[in-house]
């Protein structure tokens, strides 16, 4: 449960926003919307704790994330424009490492660990280039590369930045239908996107991040 | 079981960093090939009196060591802050410090190795005798991580910055300064036949306290959160 309090941002002397105060419950679904450079991007670093707000504060549970909040790491997925993986390695290698960085993998042999991670690619359709190193790899097959870490992992709170860029119709589809799993598994989700509307059958919150400095919701 | 999982982490944490530093190599040959050019061409450009530089070669040596070094800084950790890999172990605190020390270890493994290779060569064209090349070796091993991982927390500080390069210089220069001057009085000492154990057990005090303590502190300089604004 994802609880925001108040919180505000300026950068080079602009205000961001101003008292963004939301909470969010298990299985519920927010939409930040917004034009490009309103913040969309920076308020999803304040929530994953990256960036440090001027004021206010975000709790998980009830406990600032600031804190040493184990609860809150463990559960968090964070993808944004980044490849969040190094570009020199294969796609199995990189996997591989998100996992045992995760804690997923402890007594199991190595041989089933990638077996499982096999079996994702091919889910998403990445089987063919899962030898080739990551820069050799299209920006939308990178993208695609970025959903198997919500396959791989059970996490409780996914903040996806413009997660549907570079995707094609297929796999906007396919992340549409991993959005609704994670709901009606429990988790709850953040994301930012210029699409208005989706053929989603949850119910979406959304915040809009003006350029006039106000936070309507 | 924590203990398994621990070296688990160790082993494919190292793997995946020395694959990575070798297959893009590349972009930190320059700042080698530069030095070495720099040693070679010194007792072309002087003179080759072998009373005169065996005075200055210990000096020569590491001045080169410590400007090469400082050239390499600014490659180190620039693939992982661009590919956002950083990014997400920031968010994992309890690997972040694991991880910025495989990362400092694979990068100082790469360039001691690299120095490691060619000091043979390079201390025949300065004529530092054969009897000093072993404390020549000491110096290298026991000098260059201080340097590399001190380096670190410059580069962790101007992470966020588009030209953190001056800026490292300017941060780090001062800390380098006792271990180049240990490093080259040990050399200068073996050089003309004194024991040179003193210097190299003060590198040695420099190298345990940075590469223990620096992992650390990157770590919190990380988490801070500065490289965001």
């Amino acid at each position: 449960m994802l609880t925001v309090d108040q919180l505000s941002y300026s950068r080079n002397n602009r205000v961001l926003f101003k008292q963004v105060t939301f909470q969010l419950l298990p299985s519920q679904v927010l939409h930040i919307i917004g034009d490009n450079g309103s913040g969309k991007t920076t308020l999803l670093q304040i929530l994953t704790g990256l960036r440090i707000p001027l004021t206010g504060k975000v709790m998980w549970k009830g406990i600032p994330i600031d804190k040493k909040n184990s609860n809150f790491t463990e559960n968090l997925l964070y993808i944004n424009h980044h490849l969040g993986m190094k570009a020199s390695l294969t796609p199995i290698e990189n996997l591989y490492l998100f996992l045992v960085r995760r804690n997923v993998v402890h007594t199991q042999p190595k041989k089933e660990v990638i077996n499982g991670i096999y079996q994702i690619l091919e889910q998403l359709n990445l089987k063919d280039c899962s030898e080739n190193i990551l820069a050799r790899l299209s920006m939308g097959q990178q993208r695609r590369l970025s959903l198997a870490k919500l396959l791989l992992i059970q996490a409780d709170c996914w903040i996806l930045d413009e997660p549907f860029t570079s995707l094609d119709n297929v796999g906007i589809a396919f992340m549409l239908s991993l959005m609704e799993k994670q709901s009606i598994r429990g988790g709850s989700i953040v994301f930012t996107s210029h699409l208005a509307n989706f053929s989603l059958s949850l119910e979406i919150k959304k915040i809009f991040l003006g350029s006039n400095n106000h936070v309507k919701t | 079981m924590l203990k398994r999982n621990f070296f688990l982490k160790l082993v494919v944490n190292l793997n995946c960093e020395l694959f990575a530093i070798f297959r893009c190599y590349q972009e930190l040959l320059y700042p080698l090939l530069f030095s070495i050019l720099a040693i070679v061409l010194f007792p072309l450009s002087i003179s080759i009196d072998p009373v005169l530089l065996k005075k200055i070669a210990a000096g020569i040596f590491w001045i080169i060591v410590l400007f090469l070094i400082l050239l390499m800084l600014d490659q180190l950790f620039r693939n992982d802050w661009k590919e956002g890999d950083l990014e997400q172990l920031i968010l994992l605190p309890k690997e972040l410090t694991m991880a910025l020390f495989i990362k400092l270890l694979v990068f100082w493994l790469f360039i001691s190795l690299s120095l490691i290779v060619v000091t043979p060569i390079l201390s025949l064209s300065l004529f530092i005798p054969v009897s000093a090349l072993k404390t020549l070796y000491l110096s290298i091993l026991l000098g260059t991580p201080s340097l590399v991982f001190l380096g670190g927390i410059a580069r962790a500080l101007t992470l966020g910055l588009r030209n953190s390069g001056l800026l490292i210089v300017l941060i780090i220069l001062p800390f380098y300064i006792p271990v180049l001057i240990f490093a080259s009085s040990a050399v200068s000492l073996a050089s003309v036949g004194l024991p040179a154990n003193g210097p190299l057990a003060w590198l040695s005090v420099l190298m345990v306290l940075s590469v223990s303590l620096s992992p650390l502190l990157i770590n919190r300089i990380l988490r801070l959160g500065i490289a965001f604004v």
